[in-house]
């Protein structure tokens, strides 16, 4: 029976020293989707690294169903972007595509080029390593893309690239997937990925600590500092206090109404207060030490 | 592969023509220097290049000729290998480790190339890159060598550049065996040169006892010691086996055992290279 995963990672594990950057990640990848991994440390990128095969994991294995049993020909359907820029030196970027072309040996590859060079407004002929970061990162982007892959691994896709040129980035890659690439993204933050995933996977410690698709994302909370009154209005489930010292406290506020919130302060009789949210890590990880006086 | 040459050609191509270039121009200023020399100076070879017979041997130059060009041709080519093969063999070391240092290796590996593929490309390109050297070198010389009648000393010239070539190969894959452990360029060019140094004066041990035993009699040193001292000489003249450079020399009797014997020794070294080099953490 054939498999619906274009990607199965069975208990896959890498150990540095004597800490777990990966630890029996079991996790399968379908097919056409766009799926990111999230962790504040570099597991998310080693996650993908592993998956493209450019490092081999300690423990586990990563399958291939739908394209096994052969190793060799992964290259050819999985594109990989690190997080760096392309470091040729004395290389066009006309020269570069063109050696990407040759490889993909695919007639539409160039096209495929030459059209997001305009897009993006790269000079062809300008040199790799004079160019600025942000045009590099995006001519390793476009060597990624021109492949037309079906596994399409994108490492932090938004550093270095601007606010304009990543939302042009962005809709490619939507387009790339509705052409059936699946696209796997590594990030350590949720609000810069700003793209609609099938699913997000938070990593902590090494595991997979949450799973969620847009639907299921948690409501983010609000931190509220207040100065002076009473604290004890706030004890409820919802409504956690978070810290307290002689002349102020916080509390973590989870309802989407803020009319109770405002009728609670008033109650409290607080002289100041301020408002503000949680990053959806903090949320998800439940981590407010940020808050913490 | 064929992205990787490219990709070497496209990073390399204007050092290439650059060597090509100054060398050519080299061997045309000697060329007419010579012949100035033979016009302004008639029997200057003869008169000036008449030098003792052991310090030709110590430098393993081959017969003097009436030619001023040839003989000047003939020391600049107990150089010029030195150069080439170092330049090539710190080419090659450069460009495999800095496929890993720089991160490039991705994108090759994004283009299904592999890392023994790498590393097979990249001593193809350095070895066709002094192929294409000699070539043009040996043409311009051969033309030089026509315009001065001197046909008939076309194969000493066939055999220096061929000679040369199969040496510089033999670089080549020693040096690919020491990029493929290595880590950083300077270490490798420092080793590299280090390689051509002690195979170049382990060669002229031979040589240089020869030049002892020359001098013994011309001080007029004689009896068993002097038997003694040249058949230890000659025992040392296999040295010049290690030195593959050495045996594109006019005064060097290089035989096809120790060219077979340079390749299949450089071909083990270049499988231990790639076992070492694919090995390294990486699945693909």
């Amino acid at each position: 029976m054939e498999s619906e995963y274009l990607c199965t990672l069975a208990d896959v594990s890498v150990v540095a020293g004597d800490e777990h950057v990966l630890d029996n990640i079991q996790y399968n990848i379908r097919e056409s989707v766009i799926e990111t991994f999230i962790s504040k440390d570099n597991s998310a990128s080693k996650l993908l690294q592993i998956i493209g095969g450019f490092i081999n994991a300690d423990g586990g294995e990563v399958q291939y169903p739908m394209y096994s049993p052969s190793k060799k020909n992964l290259s050819k359907w999985i594109q990989y972007v690190p997080d760096d820029i392309v470091c040729y030196s004395d290389m066009k970027v006309k020269e570069f595509l063109k050696g990407v072309a040759i490889a993909v040996g695919n007639a539409e590859a160039s096209k495929i080029a030459g059209r997001l060079c305009e897009l993006f407004e790269i000079n062809i002929d300008e040199n790799l390593l004079d160019m600025t970061f942000e045009q590099n990162r995006l001519v390793a982007m476009i060597q990624a893309i021109m492949a037309e892959p079906k596994l399409l691994l994108l490492d932090h896709p938004y550093d270095m690239i601007g606010k304009q040129r990543y939302g042009l980035l962005l809709k490619e890659l939507v387009h790339l997937k509705s052409k059936g690439t699946t696209i796997l993204i590594a990030a350590d933050a949720y609000d810069k990925v700003v793209i609609p995933c099938n699913q997000y996977v938070f990593l902590k410690d090494g595991s997979i600590f949450a799973q969620h698709t847009k639907k299921t994302l948690p409501t983010l909370s609000k931190v509220v500092k207040l100065d002076g009154g009473n604290p004890g209005i706030f004890n409820r489930e919802r409504m956690k206090v978070l810290y307290r010292t002689k002349k102020s406290w916080g509390i973590l506020y989870k309802e989407e109404s803020v009319a109770e919130l405002v009728l609670k302060i008033y109650q409290s009789g607080c002289t100041n207060f301020n408002v503000n949210e949680l990053t959806m890590e903090e949320e998800v990880y439940g981590d407010y030490d940020r808050w913490m006086l | 592969m064929k992205t990787v040459i490219y990709y070497d050609y496209i990073r390399n191509r204007k050092n290439l023509i650059q060597n090509i270039l100054v060398w050519t121009i080299l061997f045309l200023l000697l060329f007419v220097v010579s012949l100035v020399i033979e016009k302004v100076i008639p029997g200057f070879s003869r008169e000036y290049l008449k030098w003792p017979d052991m310090a030709q041997n110590l430098l393993a130059v081959g017969n003097w000729n009436n030619h001023v060009y040839i003989n000047l041709w003939q020391i600049i080519t107990l150089v010029f290998p030195i150069y080439i093969v170092y330049v090539v063999m710190n080419g090659l070391c450069a460009t495999v480790i800095q496929e890993d240092r720089l991160e490039t290796m991705v994108y090759l590996q994004n283009m299904s190339v592999g890392r023994m593929q790498v590393l097979l490309a990249k001593l193809l390109f350095w070895a066709a890159y002094a192929f294409i050297m000699y070539v043009v070198l040996l043409l311009e010389n051969v033309v030089f060598f026509l315009l001065l009648g001197s046909g008939y000393n076309l194969s000493i010239l066939v055999n220096h550049y061929g000679i040369l070539f199969v040496s510089t190969v033999i670089y080549l894959m020693i040096a690919l065996f020491l990029a493929s452990y290595e880590k950083h360029e300077n270490r490798c060019a420092d080793v590299s040169a280090w390689v051509l140094f002690l195979s170049l004066i382990l060669s002229k041990v031979g040589a240089f006892v020869h030049f002892v035993v020359d001098l013994m009699i011309m001080k007029g040193q004689e009896g068993e010691i002097i038997g003694k001292v040249e058949a230890i000489a000659q025992k040392l003249d296999v040295l010049i086996a290690i030195c593959p450079m050495s045996w594109c020399w006019a005064g060097v009797e290089a035989t096809s055992i120790y060219m077979i014997g340079g390749i299949v020794i450089g071909c083990l070294l270049c499988v231990g290279s790639c076992w070492i080099y694919a090995g390294r953490g990486n699945s693909r």
